[in-house]
Order: structure tokens, then C-alpha cells, then sequence
């Protein structure tokens, strides 16, 4: 018998090299597995992906597709390119050997239908091709309108629209049946025709080979009669692959109706999450740039997988040090630093504690007299103690109520002055007698009656509507952006149109009447009503994630809705929880943005995630519990500066992450550092920013008066949308502006009563003056050399008042200010 | 990557066979470069759409010399006579960087092309047109398209239809021609030398010139008049650098109307060829040029959604009608001030000619409606599901035709009274003499 070799040489090559230079990256195989073990491929223009797998000694998996060699014990019948990428040639079936050193797996294969020339499907073939060059996505010809004059559905959603522009408007001009490789199809992705969206594809692609028979053999319309039911991806998620083996060819299979497979992997389209830890190429070879996780986005037709890849790299000098964990947190946080190797960083010192865990628990910073009652505290757990102690406190549920203030909507604008004051408060109560999580949904979205008895239903006020109603709960309760899906299939997600009207059937029946009282809606749901697909005039059924098409007994739906929302069974409900607290405290979500959760925006950290879901449903939703878990962590207490062994890390929490203070907290920190709180319209004298219930509150609807440009220039949202985007986080020349000139910032300083300015008429020395001022600011001394420079500016100066007042201001624009870190 | 002359692409070699020879062999080095016939077919091709008038990628455009030789945002001319190294022109055509190298997210020129470029800059940058403002695509020579197939691989959507002469010949837009049939089926001659689809066909009323509007899609577009008898060329009207859709002899065969694919109207004087009134106003490539029986007033309608009356004498807009949502595909005048609409958005619409108000909608569907022609007292509409007949005046739907899925892209608008022709997308026509459907055509040599 007559063996065919087909050898992809130059790479085995490069593996040795690499083994004899650095003696611990030598590989040795162990076992050696092919994908698939048997195959049947039918149809000349069908395609197998073969994935060839190593096993290390230490049971590392590794990539060996491209440095196997492909042994064919029938000749003629496919042929196998270095790519583990087999082509058929002829009816038959065999054996392909696949041979590494001295390892050796089979593949058993038969080939079909090879002799009869293979029509190129519209659905299966051409479309996909569109999709996967990238013809059809959101910013080319994919987006609402299209481009220049050429519009598709996004990624081949609608097959009816792209039949239509492609095959018939304005004559068919896109498709040359009697010149096909004229066609405007073709010429303009290969640029032989100048083309705005660049070089998609060449003549030697299989893509062009495509479409080009495609349109050769009629740019035939007809539907398929089999469907595809779902994709599966070979590695499946979770494979980690370590530098320098950081490559990994994937496969896709598709799966029909009518039970058949085919090999889709020339066909799928690949997406990384993270660019900046892998690149995969359109053959859906996966190359690691750098450490980290990043999920690969596969989608062909509407099926989307999205894979998860951990790469690992070998630092140079990285020695483990195996720091205690506080808790669970640190567990898992650790657990996956030392995967990555990333070094935590060491606890941070007990000023910046104090004044971390102000800002995030009680949204303010510590006085001087809570600063000396903490240092005087010498018990090993006076940090847990101070947590206990600030979880307590008033501001705490006032700080707190405004963070859901932002999700949920309280606006005057919305809701009016009274919704605004019974809402936030209702807010302020559950979040100060610290109610379970799941009452807290259940109260929202199942309000009934009058909003001034049920000021949790001033929800349905604010969300005005039954778009409005589901796209809120879903993207505040299930942290899923899915305003996308009204229109067409989501882009990103498998969340399809179908699911959009699936869901706002829950909230449809909902009725809300006027009363003869300003600021109130009574609320009551209908016994009837369907929602209707509006592309299909089909009615839609009650739809869920997960769980699909639900029973709905109550004709109020709602209650359906929230009964599955709520059950401990529900994977997304405590998970968004969590991960919201968590972004809160940390600065960013373990799934960030958090609240976009979906296959394709995985989490830097799945486990803890799992686990503080866990925690959270096991105590009852108890948000107070999670907060102080947290807290307690010595990840959440970790320093920000950062070691040789973690500065490049944004992502796993190795350290803490200094973030500018939000504009509320920054109002009020100039406050107390000056002694001099801002004066808010509507709201009692004493009242904090952090505390402020609407952003717009208006008193006797004298205009704009409430709204302090100071905190919008900030960032303070408007309260327009339940999207935690809406916080602007950018840093801007206004900022700047406001900092150096503001009137907010010179009106405090300059007030002849403001602290400064009495401590001086007390006679108090300028270098206490400034000590105060640094204890108030940043909960610490001013250091001897502050001082000195401080103390050196002061007596150049005439004037001592505007001396202190220019060092106030000098203190006030330091990063260790604005920032919390 | 290198090119060899066989690698073209195929655009090229299809669009400019003439210089294509030329370039294949070594270029003689003291021959001078000529911009209209080198340099202007490479620009055309390969630059001016990112850098014309849609685009304008960085406000630099290349679509005319003027606007080539210009400043670009660099404040510097992109070309500098006898200095092709400083030439911002020639530098971005070899950048090493390929995100600073043009054409932009594609393979770089052939190096002949490059090579042609650079030799016009050093010899000078001289230009030998006309008016440095003309476009370009109106500055290269005018050639012979490619023959058409004997015979076709497959069948064409019919984008033109014609009726003419009393022996009933039937003038179809082919494929780089237009084939002429009788009404049994008969293919009786073929007009070559056209773009590769033709989207209008038009006599003149002395029945001697035969008007047509051709383009190859993406590429150009030209009206071309021919001698009816012989079938030769006699002149082209205008060029542009995508199709276009239609070109209209007024009724007293003084003017031609003319719809460019960026939403001009331009009129010509029939005999000179000279253009004569510019009509400004729509945002989007021209469907549809409509005269009224007066000579005067002129019909338009618009991918901008949009339809309009003109005077064709001043130019002036007498009216818009902005009702529709999507592209309107055509337009006719009925009685006294009416003017009727067809629509993508599904919706024939009647308005007034004085002042864009409209009257009433004849049709609000979901299928595009394609085309619309008045004959005498009714008048037919066409779409992607059939053909309809309305009356006149009490706008009762009179007949209604069944295509099955095939759209019915046009109806021929000749005067005998009891001949109708639609085309249809699969390339057949239906011919109705009076209330009887004959054998359909397929028009496929």
C-alpha cells in the first residue's frame, strides 16, 4: 500500500528550537488524540477540520494540528493540508494515521457524493460567507441602512431582505449570471472594483470560490429543507494553553434537524473577546498574544458558542508566596492570580483603609475624630469591626439607595417631586433594614395599586411602557442589554427577536391609570392581551432565558416573570447581584460592563462569581453579607500600588485599582476638607450629595434650579437610562476646569467662615492648619517634607489667608485626593 | 505583490481594453504620458470612490484634475510637476506603511500603474483635456465595449423594454447590447456596444436615433444615441462612473433629460449635445425621467425618496412630493395637474404637479412597486408581485396580473393601443394584445 505524507515540516522544526533553548519549555508528548475519531463527509464542497492533541506528561493538553503529519492509507480518495484541514477528491473510505514522533492515532473516514458537483447553498453557504468576512456586520453593509446604497441583514438574520439585495434590487446589478465573476459581489471584496470597506477576500479564497458558484449556478434562493439546530466547538470551554504552545485550531460542527453533521469551520465566523489576549484567524486558528482568558465568539447562521481559552505564560522570576486568604474570595482570586501569575499585592496601610472603605461604604470621607478613633483601636480586627460599624450607619442606606436611584430611574422629570422623595426612601428603608434581595425585586416588579401606597411601583412610572418595562427589569434584574433584539437578532448574543416580544409579554398586561392626584398612577394588570411578533404577526409565548417558553397561570404575568426570576434556581439573578456590589467596591465588575452579561463577555473570574452567587443565595439574598465578604477579602484591602509581578494586570484584582471619586463623593469631600458643604435645592440643609435623591429635584418648579452644573460636569447621570454607562467615567477638560477655577471649588475656599479661615482668626499655626487639612483630605499626616514645602510657600506670601487658601487648593488638585485608591 | 499584466483585475481589462495593451508591454521611456487616456482610467478605477463626490475620504477628491491637483489636508498639492518623489500622489501609491499606503485595506496598485503615474508626474503633471474641471470619467476616450456572448449562460432581468415601429419590434436591454424581437419570439437583431446593462431604451420622435442609458454597475454609466436603421453608434451623450437609469428624448425631440446616479438632472440639447439646464435638488441617485406631453415640465424621481416637477427651461423646482418612505422607482402624469408615484415603500400615491399635495393612494401594500405607464384613459402599475390596470379618473382597478414571485420590472410605454409588454425579472416578457396573453418570451439569445 502506498502511503501519502503530508508534512508541515518547518513547524516541528521550530518546536525543537524552541525546546532546546529553554529547557523547561521541552515538550513531551505523551498521548497523542485526534478529532473527530470518525467522520463522513458528504459533498464535494463539504471540508473536516481534524484537531490533533497532545498530552504532556503533566496531562497539559497541547495543539499539535499543525505538526502532525497526515498519513493516507487510501490514496486519491481526500487529501489533508498541513492544517489538519481534509478535502475530498473521491468517493471512498480509509484510514488518515496521524503520526507525532512515535505516537500514532486514527481517523476512520468515508467520503459521499463526491461525484455529483455539490450546489452552493444561499443559506448554508453564501450567507455564512457574508457573516464571516464580515460583509454583513453592524458598521458595513449589516447596519440599519445599510452602506452605500447596499444593505444586508445583520449577520444573514433575515434571509428574505438579503435575498432581496442581492439578488434583485435595481435589476440584479450585484450578481453577473452571464459573466459571474464580473459580478459586483465579487469584484468589490476582492477590490478589483475600488471598495470603501477594503480587501474582504481573493480570488484564491475558498469564500470567493463560494459565492462565485453560487452565482454561477444561478444565485438560487430556495430555502433549505433541513435546518441547522446548533453548533458545537472542539476544544470545548475551558482549555487552557500555555506560551509558547499558546495556539489552538478550533473546530466547528453543525448540527441539523434532519440529524446530519457537517464540518463548519471554514464556514463560522470567529470573534475574540479579548483582543488583547488572543487573535483568531478566519480558518479559526486561535494564537495567544498574552496572558489571561478570553472567550472566542463562533457564531455560524444564528448559532453562537462562545469557548473559553485561559493562556498561561511562564514569567521569568515569578515565584508563587502563597499569601493567606481572608476568605472564599481570596481563595478564588488567588487561585486564578497564580494560574496567570500575577503576584496580589500586600495589604494597603491603615490610613488608606479607612478611607477606601468610607468612600464605598458611606460614599464620605472619615473625619479627624473617626480617624483618631480608629487609630486608637489597636485589635487585630478593628478593620472588620469599622466594616461592621459603617455598614450600620444611615449614610450607608442613603449612599447606597442612590446607586439604585441611578439604575432604576428616580427622576423628577419621570416620576415628579413626591414619586421621587416615596421611591428613594422606599429605596433608603430596604437597603437600612438590609431586605433579602429577592422581596427587593418582588416589591419592584410585582407593585400593585396606588404608587403613593407602593412607591416601589413608581418602577412602572419611570418605565413607562411595555418596551420600557422589560428591557429595564431585564437589564437591571438579569444584567442583559437586550434593547438590541427589538429590532433585529442580537448582534453579539443569542438572544433572538423572538426572545424580545417573548419577554415583553410579561409585562404587557400591566395597565396604568391616572388618578385625580398629580404624581400617582394606580397600577393593575388586564386578564388578556398577547404581544405579536412584528416581523412574523405571530403571537409571541412567555419566554425566559434559560428556562425558555413558561407556564403562566396568574393572568398577571408579571407574577410568572418574577417567580422565575427569583428562584434560587435562577443562575443570572444572584449572579448580577454580586457582581454589581463587587464593581461597586472594586471598581469594576468580575463581568464588566457589569451589567452586559453574555457568553461572549465572560467573566475574569467565573468561580468566585459562582461562589459569591452561592454565598448570596444561601443567606437569603442577604446584600448586607456580601457587601462585608467583600470588604473583609484581602483583595478588596490590597494596596494599589502595584509589584513587578501584577502591574500589567487590569483585569483579575491582583491589586486595587485607583478610580477618580464619583461627582457626588467629590462634593462632598471639598466640603468637608473646607468645612464649607455644598447647598443643595429641595432637600434639607444638611443634606449630602450622596444622599440626593433625583438629580433634578426642583423646588416649586422654579426652572433648572436644582441641577449644580459642578456635579454634572462630574459625571452625575441623568437618570434617562437603567445603564450603569450612563455615569459618565471620562476624565474631561470641564473636570480640569472645575478643579482649577471652578466657582463650586473658589466659593468654599474663599468663604471668610469656612474652616481655613477660622482656624487662622483662632490663631491656630499654619502648619497645624495644613496638618488638619491632610488628616481631613487624605485620613493622614501631612509627611515632614510636605510640610516643609507647604510652610516655605506660605511665608514667600504677604497675605497668610490666601497662602492657606492657595495650599487648600494646592491639596485639593492632588490625584491622592481625587482619587480612591 | 507583483502583478503581471494577465492578473489584472478584470474590471480593468474589461473597462479599458484600450490602454491595457499599451501597458502590457514595456513602456517606451520618452513616451509621453498622456492624463486623459493613462493616467485618468487608473484614478477612475482604482481612487475616486473613496475620493469623489459621495466620499471624499479626508476632503481630498480625485474625480476631476482640478480637484487632483489641489491641496489636500496636508495644505500641500498632491501632485508636484517633474517631482514625483514629493508627489504626496505618488508616495501613498508606495508607502511602506500599508495603513498609509492607497488604496486604503487593499493590495497596492500593479506596479505598471504606478510606474505610468510616476513617469506623467515626472514629465511635468501636464494636462491634455479640456477643462481641468471636467470629470473624469467624461475625459476618457471613448471606446468600444466588449461583444456581447452569441449566446447567453443564462437569462438577464429585462431593465429596459421598447416597443417601436408598426411591425411591432420589441427592443430589450441585453447584456453589453440591446436585442430586438417580434412578438412571436423571434430574435431579429442585435445593437451592440453598449454598457453591460442597458436601463433605457428611447426613441427619438422622428424615429431615426434610438436613445439609450447603460452602465456597468459600480464602474460607469453613458448614454449613447445609435442610428436605428444600421444599429452603429452615432454619439455619446454623457459618462459617469455608475449606471445610469434613465435618459428621456422630450416629446418634440428637442432635449434629452438625463438621471445621474448622485441626484443631477441634466438636460441636453438634442442636436448639439450640449448640456442646457442643470436640475439640482435630489440627494440620491435618479430613478426616473418623465417629460409632460408639454416639452416643459419635467418628472423625476429619487433613491432620496423623494419625487419631482421641474421646469425644464429654467431649471427651477415647481414642486416635491415627500411622501413616500422609500425609494421611488417612477413616475407619470395623468390628468391636469395629477402626477402619479411607484414606490419601494409599497405605495402608489397621486399628488398635484402644482404643489406636491397629495390626492390620494392608489395602492398601499407590502410588495415594491416597480413601475408605473400611462396609456390613453388608464394606466398599469407593476411590482414585485404583478401588474395592475387602473382606470383613469375613478382609479377602479380594471385588471390584475399574477407573476408568481417574479417581478414585473417594466412596462413598455408605446402608443398602440392594444399591445402591452411587461418585462420580467427572470428575463421573460408578457405580451397582452388586447385582453389576451400571448406565449411569454424569453429573451435570451
Amino acid at each position: 500500500m502506498k502511503q501519502i505524507k503530508v508534512r508541515a515540516g518547518w513547524v516541528g522544526v521550530t518546536l525543537l528550537i524552541i525546546g532546546f533553548a529553554n529547557a523547561a519549555d521541552l515538550v513531551e508528548i505523551q498521548t497523542l488524540d485526534v478529532y473527530p475519531n470518525q467522520y463522513t463527509i458528504e459533498g464535494s464542497r463539504e471540508r473536516l477540520q481534524i484537531i490533533a492533541t497532545g498530552t504532556t506528561a503533566a496531562g497539559v493538553p497541547i495543539d499539535l494540528t499543525s505538526q502532525v503529519t497526515y498519513e493516507i492509507d487510501e490514496p486519491g480518495f481526500v487529501s489533508v493540508d498541513p492544517t489538519g484541514r481534509v478535502i475530498p477528491s473521491a468517493n471512498g473510505s480509509g484510514v488518515i494515521r496521524v503520526r507525532y514522533g512515535k505516537l500514532t492515532s486514527e481517523i476512520q473516514l468515508s467520503t459521499r457524493k463526491i461525484e455529483v458537483p455539490q450546489a452552493v447553498s444561499f443559506d448554508l453557504h453564501a450567507l455564512p460567507v457574508l457573516a464571516q468576512t464580515g460583509c454583513s456586520g453592524g458598521s458595513c453593509h449589516g447596519s440599519p441602512n445599510g452602506k452605500a446604497g447596499f444593505r444586508l441583514s445583520l449577520f444573514g438574520s433575515d434571509r428574505e431582505l438579503d435575498r432581496v439585495s442581492l439578488t434583485r434590487t435595481l435589476y440584479g446589478r450585484r450578481i453577473n449570471p452571464i459573466e459571474p465573476e464580473k459580478s459586483l459581489l465579487l469584484m468589490k471584496p476582492t477590490t478589483a472594483v475600488a471598495h470603501q470597506g477594503g480587501k474582504r477576500f481573493d480570488q484564491s479564497d475558498l469564500q470567493y470560490k463560494l459565492l462565485h458558484d453560487w452565482i454561477e449556478q444561478g444565485a438560487k434562493t430556495d430555502g433549505e429543507a433541513f435546518e441547522c439546530v446548533g453548533i458545537e466547538i472542539f476544544p470545548p470551554t475551558g482549555r487552557t494553553l500555555t506560551f509558547p504552545h499558546a495556539r489552538q485550531q478550533l473546530s466547528v460542527v453543525a448540527n441539523f434537524a434532519d440529524g446530519s453533521r457537517r464540518d463548519v469551520t471554514h464556514l463560522a465566523k470567529y470573534e475574540a473577546s479579548d483582543p488583547k489576549i488572543v487573535d483568531v484567524t478566519r480558518t479559526g486558528l486561535v494564537r495567544g498574544i498574552d496572558r489571561g482568558e478570553s472567550a472566542i465568539i463562533v457564531r455560524y447562521l444564528h448559532h453562537i458558542e462562545a469557548p473559553l481559552l485561559t493562556l498561561v505564560r511562564n514569567i521569568e522570576g515569578f515565584a508563587w508566596t502563597d499569601p493567606p486568604a481572608a476568605n472564599y474570595v481570596d481563595q478564588h482570586i488567588y487561585e486564578k492570580l497564580k494560574q496567570l501569575q500575577y503576584l496580589p499585592g500586600e495589604r494597603c496601610d491603615e490610613p488608606t483603609f479607612l478611607r477606601r472603605v468610607y468612600l464605598d461604604t458611606i460614599g464620605s470621607l472619615p473625619t479627624e475624630e473617626e480617624i483618631d478613633a480608629y487609630m486608637a483601636d489597636r485589635s487585630d480586627d478593628r478593620r472588620e469591626r469599622l466594616v461592621d460599624r459603617l455598614l450600620e450607619r444611615p449614610e450607608y442606606a442613603k449612599f447606597w439607595a442612590q446607586k439604585w436611584g441611578d439604575l432604576l430611574r428616580v427622576s423628577t422629570k419621570l416620576i415628579g417631586n413626591s414619586g421621587v422623595h416615596k421611591f428613594s426612601r422606599w429605596l433608603e428603608n430596604s437597603v437600612a433594614s438590609n431586605q433579602a434581595y429577592d422581596q427587593f425585586a418582588r416589591d419592584i416588579l410585582l407593585a400593585k395599586g396606588s404608587t403613593r401606597q407602593q412607591p416601589a411601583g413608581n418602577f412602572f412610572r419611570s418605565a413607562g411602557d411595555t418596551s420600557d418595562a422589560m428591557e429595564t427589569a431585564t437589564q437591571v434584574f438579569l444584567g442583559t442589554r437586550i434593547q438590541c433584539a427589538k429590532c433585529h437578532n442580537h448582534p453579539f448574543e443569542r438572544w433572538t427577536q423572538a426572545n424580545y416580544y417573548g419577554l415583553s409579554s410579561f409585562f404587557d398586561r400591566l395597565q396604568r391609570s391616572k388618578t385625580h392626584r398629580k404624581d400617582e398612577a394606580l397600577l393593575w394588570s388586564k386578564t388578556t392581551g398577547e404581544v405579536t411578533h412584528p416581523a412574523t404577526g405571530k403571537i409571541t409565548k412567555p419566554w425566559v432565558p434559560v428556562a425558555g417558553e413558561i407556564e403562566t397561570a396568574d393572568p398577571d404575568r408579571r407574577v410568572a416573570f418574577t417567580n422565575w426570576l427569583t428562584s434560587p434556581d435562577n443562575p443570572l439573578f444572584a449572579r448580577i447581584e454580586v457582581n454589581r456590589i463587587w464593581a461597586q467596591l472594586n471598581g469594576r465588575g468580575i463581568v464588566e460592563p457589569f451589567d452586559d452579561f453574555r457568553d461572549s463577555n465572560p467573566p475574569a473570574n467565573g468561580p468566585l462569581l459562582d461562589a459569591l452567587a452561592k454565598d448570596f443565595v444561601d443567606s437569603g439574598y442577604d446584600r448586607r453579607h456580601i457587601i462585608r465578604t467583600i470588604l473583609r477579602s484581602n483583595t478588596y484591602q490590597a494596596t494599589s500600588t502595584t509589584n513587578d509581578f501584577n502591574s500589567s494586570d487590569l483585569k483579575y484584582f491582583s491589586h486595587n485599582s485607583p478610580r477618580m471619586l464619583t461627582a457626588e463623593q467629590l462634593v462632598d469631600a471639598l466640603g468637608d476638607v473646607t468645612g464649607k458643604p455644598k447647598q443643595f435645592f429641595g432637600v434639607p440643609q444638611t443634606t449630602k450629595a450622596t444622599w440626593i435623591p433625583a438629580p433634578d429635584l426642583k423646588p416649586h418648579d422654579r426652572g433648572k434650579i436644582g441641577n449644580i452644573e459642578f456635579l454634572k460636569v462630574f459625571g452625575q447621570p441623568e437618570r434617562q437610562s437603567a445603564c450603569e454607562c450612563e455615569r459618565a467615567k471620562d476624565v474631561s477638560l470641564g473636570q480640569a476646569l472645575e478643579l482649577l477655577n471652578g466657582k463650586t471649588v473658589h466659593d468654599m475656599l474663599t468663604a471668610k467662615d469656612n474652616l481655613l479661615h477660622r482656624s487662622l482668626a483662632d490663631g491656630m499655626e499654619p502648619a497645624e492648619v495644613i496638618n488638619h487639612l491632610y488628616r481631613r483630605a487624605l485620613a493622614r499626616d501631612a509627611t515632614k517634607a510636605e510640610l516643609e514645602v507647604h510652610l516655605r510657600y506660605i511665608e514667600s506670601h504677604d497675605e497668610m489667608s490666601k497662602a492657606i487658601e492657595d495650599t487648600c487648593w494646592a491639596i485639593m488638585n492632588r490625584n491622592e485626593f481625587l482619587f480612591q485608591h | 505583490m507583483y502583478f503581471c499584466f494577465c492578473r489584472l483585475p478584470l474590471a480593468f481589462v474589461a473597462l479599458f481594453t484600450m490602454w491595457g495593451s499599451a501597458r502590457g508591454e514595456e513602456l517606451p521611456a520618452d513616451q509621453t504620458i498622456s492624463f486623459s487616456s493613462q493616467v485618468a482610467p487608473i484614478l477612475q478605477t482604482r481612487c475616486v470612490a473613496c475620493h469623489g463626490e459621495k466620499l471624499a475620504e479626508s476632503d481630498y477628491r480625485m474625480d476631476s484634475f482640478a480637484a487632483l491637483v489641489a491641496n489636500t489636508s496636508s495644505d500641500q498639492p498632491a501632485v508636484l510637476a517633474s517631482d514625483a518623489k514629493n508627489s504626496e500622489l505618488y508616495q501613498r501609491l508606495i508607502h511602506q506603511d500599508e495603513d498609509l499606503r492607497m488604496p486604503s485595506e487593499a493590495a497596492a496598485l500593479p506596479e505598471e500603474e504606478i510606474e505610468l503615474i510616476r513617469r506623467w508626474i515626472e514629465q511635468g503633471a501636464v494636462f491634455d483635456g479640456d477643462s481641468r474641471d471636467t470629470l473624469l470619467t467624461n475625459l476618457l476616450p471613448v471606446h468600444n465595449h466588449p461583444a456581447a456572448p452569441r449566446k447567453y449562460r443564462a437569462s438577464i432581468p429585462i431593465s429596459a423594454l421598447a416597443v417601436l415601429g408598426d411591425e411591432n419590434r420589441i427592443y430589450v436591454g441585453g447584456y453589453h447590447e440591446i436585442t430586438v424581437w417580434n412578438t412571436a419570439g423571434e430574435l431579429l437583431s442585435r445593437i451592440g456596444n453598449q454598457g453591460e446593462r442597458t436601463y433605457s431604451i428611447e426613441p427619438d420622435p422622428t424615429g431615426k436615433w434610438l436613445l439609450s442609458a447603460s452602465g456597468t454597475p459600480g464602474i460607469m454609466g453613458e448614454v449613447r444615441i445609435f442610428d436605428l436603421a444600421s444599429g452603429k453608434m452615432h454619439a455619446v451623450v454623457t459618462r459617469t462612473d455608475e449606471v445610469i437609469l434613465d435618459a428621456q428624448y422630450s416629446p418634440d425631440g428637442k432635449r434629452i433629460a438625463v438621471a445621474f446616479p448622485n441626484g443631477v438632472v441634466d438636460i441636453y440639447n438634442a442636436e448639439t449635445l450640449t448640456k442646457e439646464v442643470t436640475l439640482l435638488g435630489h440627494s440620491d441617485q435618479v430613478t426616473s425621467v418623465h417629460w409632460h406631453t408639454d416639452s416643459n415640465r419635467l418628472g423625476t424621481t429619487s433613491r432620496d425618496n423623494a419625487a419631482k416637477i421641474y421646469d425644464a427651461n429654467t431649471g427651477r423646482s415647481i414642486s416635491t412630493f415627500a411622501g413616500h418612505s422609500a425609494c421611488v422607482n417612477s413616475l407619470a402624469f395623468l390628468d391636469g395637474n395629477d402626477v402619479i408615484t411607484v414606490s419601494d415603500d409599497g405605495k402608489a400615491i397621486i399628488w398635484s404637479a402644482a404643489d406636491g399635495r397629495k390626492n390620494r393612494e392608489v395602492i398601499s401594500g407590502s410588495m415594491s412597486l416597480l413601475d408605473v405607464a400611462r396609456f390613453d384613459r388608464h394606466y398599469w402599475i407593476t411590482s414585485t408581485q404583478g401588474a395592475q390596470q387602473f382606470e383613469i379618473g375613478s382609479h377602479r382597478r380594471l385588471v390584475q396580473l399574477q407573476s408568481e414571485g417574479d417581478w414585473v420590472t417594466t412596462v413598455a410605454k408605446n402608443k398602440l393601443p392594444d399591445l402591452r409588454i411587461f418585462g420580467l425579472h427572470s428575463g421573460e416578457l408578457i405580451v397582452r394584445q388586447g385582453e389576451q396573453e400571448m406565449p411569454r418570451i424569453l429573451t435570451r439569445p
